[in-house]
């Protein structure tokens, strides 16, 4: 059955959105970005705190109520050995999906006046292949309640720095896992799936490629796995100055901190 | 002038008074404005409530004045000192938007004769003048593409700062005939006028606020009309002073049905639970169990090797037990058999071996 026109659909709090952000907590998650001078998993938490604060500022109505056009699952993966959790602390610890409204009601705490979240970790391994199994058992659920087959699909983000310790030697488990997600559906379109590969080496970065033949193996295999940008979030990475076109896919290699917050921009729908 | 006036909300905004497009008609100088609040930024429908009732007021036609004047009102609307909300999280979204400003595009006229009026916009608003020939003007975008390419609009923190950034001012004066008619529209609208001019006379010609209302509704539901905020100023007899549907104040869309919780209650209606799961606690539940199954295993499959190891040890010490009773015994039936004893040797049989060894020798 074909399906709705995804750019006619307003994501509102009757037909909300769900985001899914997978999040490498590995011991390499210590190393630095480039020139930064924090570790790459401050730096990614600080990122998907300042994503949930923006998905705030587009849900703040005119009285200042929250509206529930987003709702949103942190998984964390290699905090602990060969584990993946909830990443949300605090009062909304051990919850999976967590709607924009209840994560405003519900913050970990404060910095800089601005409400934070998620806390940074670099501890164990990589077990990717089983934060993408929960990714898919947290959208297979979602989609299925209520009215979310009328819902935009749901779109998960991952954000590593590494290759998955789980995966086996051909990468077979991985690939079967995302596979799985990106053929959920809702009536308007397949499920989104976006890698980014963040880097402390200042090699060369690819953005938002519509091929690629890299020497890492790992590299070339997200970018497959990767969901091709739909006509906004292309409109959204042309406005941030990307080089795309139709074709190009939702996958950053070797991104440093700047591309990592346009990546969590693009992906989040308007 | 006659004038027809459509307005309304959109859907998600429930009540009227929510509404961020603003209008006001003033007759006795012959000035019309209208502007339209954008959603994301702070208490925009103050700011363009503002902009129309003082524009109104006092209306200026050149951008450098109105800028200026502009400015002034800014500084009314930044000057406040707004109350926040008590959740500290929701205070800094709203603070954060406070001090990027209130935002709206404008389109302000005045009849200057009884052949011309004086125009000026900014933003994403559009003016189609309908010649009594049935030709169709529109001011200052004649293509959907061009009103979507225009992204400029006043905000009150650009108009404070000291080298605002450009902002893009359409000015003119235009000449009209007796039997024109002006239709002054906020940028939704504009879209549909713009799409296909058919929709011009189809909605101008409504007669009354209800039908306009279910018009609306069906071509948001068809999807051919963006569900925004929407005013319609509708100027037709230009030397008539009547003005048709005011939209009521009070009017409001039913509530959308409550969005299904993100935490579905379990247990029938009417039962008294107090136990109330939501679909993460039933979630939580689940992943706990399935641990709890994991952990279960994991010591199942540990008791089984305590077991298997058990049954090893205990083999093996009852094969060394066997293997020293029969050494043992192996090793005393040649002495038993080589030479008659007596009982009370057999019952040594450790010395007897000691001694038979000896006695090898």
């Amino acid at each position: 059955m074909p399906f709705n026109d995804l750019s006619n659909l307003v994501i509102t709090s009757t037909n909300p959105c769900l985001l899914v952000y997978l999040v490498d907590q590995s011991q390499s998650m210590q190393g630095f970005f480039g020139n930064a001078n924090h570790p790459k998993s401050i730096e990614v938490a600080n990122a998907i705190n300042d994503i949930l604060y923006e998905v705030g500022l587009r849900c703040i109505g005119p009285s200042a109520e929250i509206k529930n056009r987003f709702e949103i699952a942190i998984v964390g993966y290699g905090k602990a050995q060969n584990s993946v959790q909830s990443a949300w602390e605090g009062q909304l610890q051990n919850r999976w999906v967590v709607s924009i409204k209840d994560i405003f009601d519900y913050p970990l705490g404060q910095e800089n006046e601005k409400p934070i979240w998620i806390k940074p970790y670099a501890n164990n391994d990589t077990p990717m292949t089983k934060a993408f199994e929960n990714a898919y058992r947290l959208c297979q659920d979602w989609i299925n309640w209520g009215n979310h087959r009328d819902c935009h699909p749901p779109v998960i983000i991952n954000i590593t720095d590494g290759e998955a310790t789980d995966a086996g030697y051909s990468y077979g488990p991985l690939k079967e896992q995302v596979e799985r997600i990106k053929s959920l559906s809702t009536n308007f379109g397949n499920a989104f799936v976006l890698n980014i590969h963040i880097s402390s080496q200042a090699g060369e970065r690819k953005l938002f490629p519509s091929s690629l033949h890299a020497s890492d193996r790992f590299g070339n295999l997200l970018f497959e796995l990767s969901s091709p940008l739909n006509e906004n979030m292309l409109r959204i990475a042309s406005f941030h100055g990307y080089n795309v076109q139709p074709g190009s896919k939702g996958y950053v290699f070797n991104g440093n901190a700047s591309d990592l917050m346009n990546f969590l921009n693009i992906g989040t729908p308007q | 002038m006659k004038s027809k006036i459509f307005h309304t909300h959109k859907k998600s905004s429930i009540l009227y008074k929510h509404i961020q497009d603003k209008f006001c008609v003033n007759g006795k100088i012959s000035c019309i404005a209208i502007a339209d609040g954008t959603t994301q930024s702070f208490r925009s429908e103050y700011w363009s409530e503002l902009l129309v009732t003082e524009f109104c007021q006092n209306p200026t036609f050149n951008s450098s004045e109105f800028i200026i004047w502009a400015k002034h009102l800014a500084e009314k609307i930044q000057s406040t000192n707004p109350k926040f909300s008590e959740n500290p999280a929701i205070a800094s979204l709203e603070r954060r938007k406070f001090n990027n400003g209130s935002t709206s595009t404008f389109m302000g006229i005045q009849f200057v004769s009884s052949t011309a009026f004086n125009f000026i916009s900014v933003g994403d608003c559009n003016l189609f003048l309908i010649r009594n020939s049935g030709e169709i003007s529109t001011f200052p975008f004649d293509s959907i593409d061009g009103l979507n390419e225009n992204s400029s609009f006043l905000n009150t923190v650009n108009l404070l700062n000291e080298t605002p950034s450009p902002i893009e001012f359409y000015n003119k004066e235009i000449n009209f005939e007796k039997g024109d008619e002006i239709i002054l529209c906020t940028d939704a609208i504009s879209r549909l006028f713009l799409s296909d001019r058919k929709w011009i006379k189809e909605i101008v010609s409504l007669d009354n606020f209800e039908n306009f209302i279910e018009r609306i509704e069906e071509l948001w539901a068809a999807n051919l009309l963006e569900e925004d905020d929407i005013t319609i100023i509708y100027l037709s007899d230009l030397n008539s002073r009547s003005i048709d549907i005011i939209p009521p104040a009070d009017f409001s869309f039913p509530s959308p049905p409550p969005p299904p919780p993100p935490i579905p209650p379990i247990g029938g209606e009417g039962e008294n639970n107090n136990l109330i799961f939501t679909s993460m606690d039933i979630q939580t539940i689940m992943h706990n169990f399935s641990c709890i199954q994991k952990d279960f295993s994991e010591i199942k499959k540990r008791q089984k090797l305590h077991e298997n190891l058990l049954l090893v040890i205990s083999g093996l010490l009852t094969l060394i037990l066997v293997v020293l009773f029969f050494q043992v015994y192996m090793d005393t039936e040649p002495i038993s058999d080589s030479s008659s004893t007596s009982k009370s040797e057999k019952n040594l049989p450790f010395e007897k071996t000691f001694e038979s060894g000896a006695g090898k020798k």
